[in-house]
């Protein structure tokens, strides 16, 4: 039962729920929904709405509304379809169900390397994708930096913690000075 | 984590593009406008022959587009008032011989989520429970201090988790979820004063 449950709700906490959006949409078409009601037993004020939609005949002006449209149209219809996927990790552990925001690992990574590999952490950073963290470190000018210290390290970060995501390496040939 | 619908958040705003790619193609092909504006006419003239006794100052056409209009606002209201919930105050409820035990959210905060709290590598935890496919669900949102040991963290989180599967007797779906600190995080202070 559990299982069920745990899917669910990390499934719901990986994407995003478009509420504010859908709100938005529902706001504005209420609005619409009211004034066609109105229109459709006020037959002065169906005359009026006429004569100003006449007045956008304008060949022009109809281009415009019609670009802008489309590409309104082609948001909202993109948002509703993607995924919308939340920059989180989901993962099962025996008794719980665990999430963790990518910036959480990028920063716990990072930090390792600094730790492990003695350089400041503001040159060490961590880019967390969908199957693995890509590590970058600027070493000081003149001590070099081991690769392999460095994936070694984020490797053991990512394995204490259960995380399952591969490691990519990149040292900058280039040093800073300390 | 609510009980938001979220399938028809996302039909909704497919229905709402859609329509807005129809108003861009009929902006764009005027003729096309012509001839939906042609069929509806036609459909309003063979309705029109049709009066209703009481309401024969309106045309038939007009009392089903504004009973539409007026359905369609119902539904989206209902739609609008009908996200949220799903949270519960009451995390565990034990049916007895003698009635029932039931155990409040603030129980399971002070197990589950004061320990996080008080670690110096934690800025911030707090719990919030919710029902999912009708079992009651416990979540607690925990975010790290900058250079915190994640793994460390998990560890204590799953001993507190012990104790209370101990306490409660079940064990109820829990969460736990590393969140990223908020930019009001970067004031507090790493020392505590008690």
């Amino acid at each position: 039962m559990n299982e069920q449950v745990y899917r669910r709700v990390l499934r719901r906490e990986t994407h995003r729920p478009r509420t504010v959006a859908a709100i938005i949409v529902a706001v504005a078409l209420i609005a619409l929904a009211a004034a066609g009601a109105w229109l459709a037993v006020d037959r002065a004020a169906r005359r009026g709405a006429v004569a100003g939609i006449d007045a956008l005949s304008d060949p022009r002006i109809a281009t415009a509304v019609g670009i802008v449209a489309g590409v309104l149209a082609l948001v909202l219809i993109l948002y509703a379809l993607l995924p919308g996927r939340i920059r989180r990790r989901a993962l099962s552990r025996d008794r719980l169900a665990l999430l963790i925001d990518d910036r959480v690992v990028a920063n716990g990574v990072a930090d390792a390397v600094a730790r492990a590999c003695d350089v400041p952490r503001t040159r060490v950073s961590a880019l967390v994708e969908r199957r693995r963290v890509t590590v970058r470190v600027t070493p000081t000018s003149g001590v070099p930096t081991d690769e392999a210290m460095v994936r070694t390290a984020a490797e053991a970060a990512l394995a204490n913690a259960r995380i399952p995501l591969a490691v990519a390496v990149r040292v900058n040939e280039k040093g800073a000075i300390a | 984590m609510n009980a938001t619908n979220r399938v028809l958040n996302r039909a909704l705003i497919l229905i709402a593009g859609l329509l807005l790619a129809g108003v861009a193609a009929l902006a764009i092909r005027p003729a096309w406008a012509d001839q939906g504006l042609d069929a509806a006419r036609e459909v309003r003239r063979r309705m029109d022959g049709i009066r209703i006794s009481g309401l024969e100052s309106l045309s038939l056409s007009a009392i089903v587009a504004c009973a539409i209009a007026v359905l369609a606002v119902i539904a989206l209201v209902w739609f609008v008032f009908a996200h949220g919930g799903g949270r519960i105050s009451t995390v565990r409820r034990s049916p007895r011989r003698l009635g029932e035990v039931s155990v409040d959210r603030s129980v399971a905060e002070e197990v589950l989520a004061r320990p996080l709290r008080e670690r110096p590598d934690v800025i911030a935890a707090h719990l919030s429970s919710f029902r999912v496919k009708g079992s009651r669900t416990i979540r607690v949102t925990v975010r790290p201090r900058r250079g915190a040991d994640l793994a460390t963290i998990i560890h204590a989180f799953e001993n507190a988790v012990a104790e209370w599967d101990a306490l409660a007797g079940e064990q109820d779906p829990v969460v736990l979820h590393l969140a990223e600190a908020r930019l009001r995080d970067s004031w507090s202070s790493e020392a505590r004063v008690s």
